[in-house]
């Protein structure tokens, strides 16, 4: 068994109130194989962050199942068995990581707590683990008993993936962690990101709106439209030879920094055109488009 | 071409209880009838200050040191606040990143609209409304008489963002300030706004004042492009100029932090550091501390601005006729390499 994760018709419908149901997630599937860089992009609305914290079994479903490493963790009776193995092996990475670090906590507080929740502390190992954790996301030892406020928005991302790798977990998911970071300093997480994966060799469900990132950083890639995956290909092909046309409408319009490309036109695509009953196709190898 | 705007060695500092942060530093820009002008920076660099203190829209804390502001040709800087209050709107008009907080959300939009046109001319409603419609119209809202009478939370963030478009381009401004006007928005949407405004720049020869941190846009919809770092401009040219002949090692370190130049597999290139605070600057160049190719003057000297063409400037000792040759990064016909 390769796959770490895998999605199967995953639907997420939030019912409001009796007259209006917002139709999140309407069937997707997938499979996240281990060690791979999984991209999943799409525009705002689409139903990325829905699926990420799905799988994170922060709702629960309407319908589908979600596998992981063999166990069918939307089934909340299995969820709970394996909980210890899945809190330990499944962590988020969040946008905005001011909101997503405690700010009445020192940096050293926020590694080591899950580290504690996992009863995995250990004093004088653990310790020396968190100067390490902070070395590695490029942070020093003066940072432990800084509170999340005194550091930029960078640095903190930092202590967010240094909190998410404390556990050396299988799969991280992170959802847009780059979005609200300047250009200079995305491209230092971006390449602590490929450092890290390559070091620790967890497994990644990368989700973005930003498809240049996407490109060099991910292994596969998935577009999402309306709750749907309408493409799915290893990146290279899909960026060459997109298919769907809401695809090459989303690549048409990626800004590309080139003033001699800048006349290249923009494809529109009316997401109404999208039929509701297509299913994914496999065209060639391990490129999906739905039709 | 005739310069629409010009600014002649304008400085401005916020006083704050810490301390003077000098938000602008000596700055040095033009900007001709119908073109767009691009400033790149990343966050704290000044460039949304820098449009902020042309349309004089500061706190009470900021102050211009030195410098001109020269509108068609007058100085701005001693103009009163009524005064000012003429410009803004009818002159010089300014679109902000986000539009929820730039739109009344109890107002209906066509109301938002006419607003701006009553302000500026001695029309009637009924002509008014009819303008507004056309406005809304040209920036590609469809069925614009049914949304004229609707509140913004009916409308989509792009939309949205068409409608405070609408209103900055009612009054029928002489230029316009767009602060990272597409940054909040989908790249589908982004497409859409930036060919609007490309639209719009040739039908009716406004000048734009393009602020954003995305290279991929700039590249896209600006004649020319400023490069701001700390408060100053570090490199100023014509959008190939920038792209096909960087100069200035800051431009370099943002265009190769650029995915787009980056081979699968290797790191990405990145400027090591932070930007600075902008309080207690250092001696010499802001810039030598993040600069793999600083030289000893750097940390002793500010640089002048050195011309390498008539309309490509960069602020960088590299130029001086002194400093030792070096192999400049090259991001175009081949790999970026060093």
């Amino acid at each position: 068994m390769n796959d770490i994760l895998s999605v199967h018709n995953l639907v997420q419908h939030f019912k409001i109130n009796s007259g209006l149901t917002i139709n999140a997630v309407n069937g997707i599937s997938f499979d996240v194989k281990k060690g791979e860089i999984f991209g999943l992009v799409g525009e705002s609305g689409c139903g990325k962050s829905t699926v990420a914290k799905s799988i994170m079994g922060l709702y629960s479903l309407t319908s589908g199942e979600i596998y992981f490493k063999g166990n069918m963790i939307s089934d909340r009776k299995i969820y709970r068995k394996n909980k210890d193995d899945i809190h330990k092996n499944m962590q988020i990475i969040f946008q905005d990581s001011s909101s997503a670090l405690n700010p009445r906590m020192t940096i050293e507080k926020i590694i080591r707590e899950p580290l504690k929740a996992n009863n995995m502390y250990d004093k004088t190992k653990s310790e020396k683990q968190i100067d390490e954790l902070l070395r590695q996301v490029g942070l020093d030892v003066s940072f432990r008993q800084k509170y999340p406020g005194e550091i930029s928005g960078g640095q903190r991302q930092r202590v967010a993936i240094a909190r998410s790798i404390a556990l050396s977990p299988e799969l991280i998911i992170a959802d847009e962690p780059i979005a609200s970071l300047d250009i200079s300093i995305q491209a230092q997480i971006i390449n602590l990101f490929q450092k890290l994966q390559r070091e620790y060799g967890f497994s990644f469900i990368f989700i973005a709106h930003d498809l240049s990132i996407v490109r060099f950083l991910c292994n596969r890639v998935a577009v999402m439209v309306k709750g749907r995956i309408v493409e799915t290909a290893p990146t290279e092909v899909l960026f060459e030879n997109p298919l769907h046309p809401y695809t090459k409408s989303l690549l048409s319009a990626i800004p590309v920094p080139d003033p001699k490309i800048r006349n290249s036109k923009f494809i529109d695509y009316n997401e109404k055109e999208l039929n509701d009953n297509g299913i994914l196709k496999e065209v060639c190898p391990q490129h999906f488009v739905y039709m | 071409m005739e310069n629409i705007l010009e600014i002649k060695n304008l400085s401005l500092s916020f006083y704050t209880p810490s301390g003077e942060i000098e938000a602008l530093r000596n700055i040095n820009l033009q900007l001709g009838k119908g073109e767009i002008l691009g400033i790149v920076g990343e966050s704290g660099c000044g460039k949304t200050v820098l449009s902020k203190t042309v349309l004089r829209l500061l706190p009470k804390n900021a102050k211009i040191k030195n410098g001109e502001i020269l509108l068609n040709g007058k100085d701005i800087v001693p103009y009163s606040e009524s005064k000012m209050r003429g410009l803004r709107g009818s002159v010089m008009s300014m679109v902000f990143q986000d539009p929820m907080t730039t739109l009344n959300p109890t107002i209906p939009i066509g109301k938002q609209i006419t607003e701006s046109i009553l302000k500026h001319s001695n029309i009637k409603y009924n002509e008014a409304k009819k303008q507004a419609i056309e406005m809304l119209d040209m920036v590609g809202i469809d069925s614009p008489e049914k949304r004229f009478a609707m509140q913004p939370h009916f409308f989509s963030g792009g939309m949205r963002q068409r409608c405070v478009l609408a209103i900055a381009l009612a009054s029928k401004p002489e230029i316009l300030f767009a602060d990272e006007p597409t940054t909040a928005l989908d790249v589908t949407v982004q497409a859409k706004i930036l060919d609007i405004l490309l639209k719009i720049r040739d039908e009716t020869r406004i000048s734009i004042v393009f602020i954003t941190h995305d290279f991929g846009v700039v590249a896209r919809i600006a004649d020319r492009i400023a490069v701001m770092y700390a408060g100053k401009i570090v490199e100023v040219g014509k959008t190939e100029e920038i792209f096909y002949d960087p100069r200035h090692p800051y431009t370099w370190g943002l265009l190769s932090s650029l995915p787009y130049f980056a081979k699968k597999g290797e790191p990405l290139k990145c400027i090591p550091g932070m930007p600075p605070v902008m309080m207690n600057l250092p001696k010499g160049d802001v810039f030598a501390t993040r600069n793999k190719y600083a030289l000893d003057i750097d940390y002793e000297k500010e640089p002048p601005i050195f011309d390498i063409t008539d309309t490509h400037k960069a602020a960088t000792w590299l130029l001086d006729k002194r400093a030792p040759k070096i192999k400049p990064p090259k991001f175009f016909g081949g790999e970026c390499h060093e």
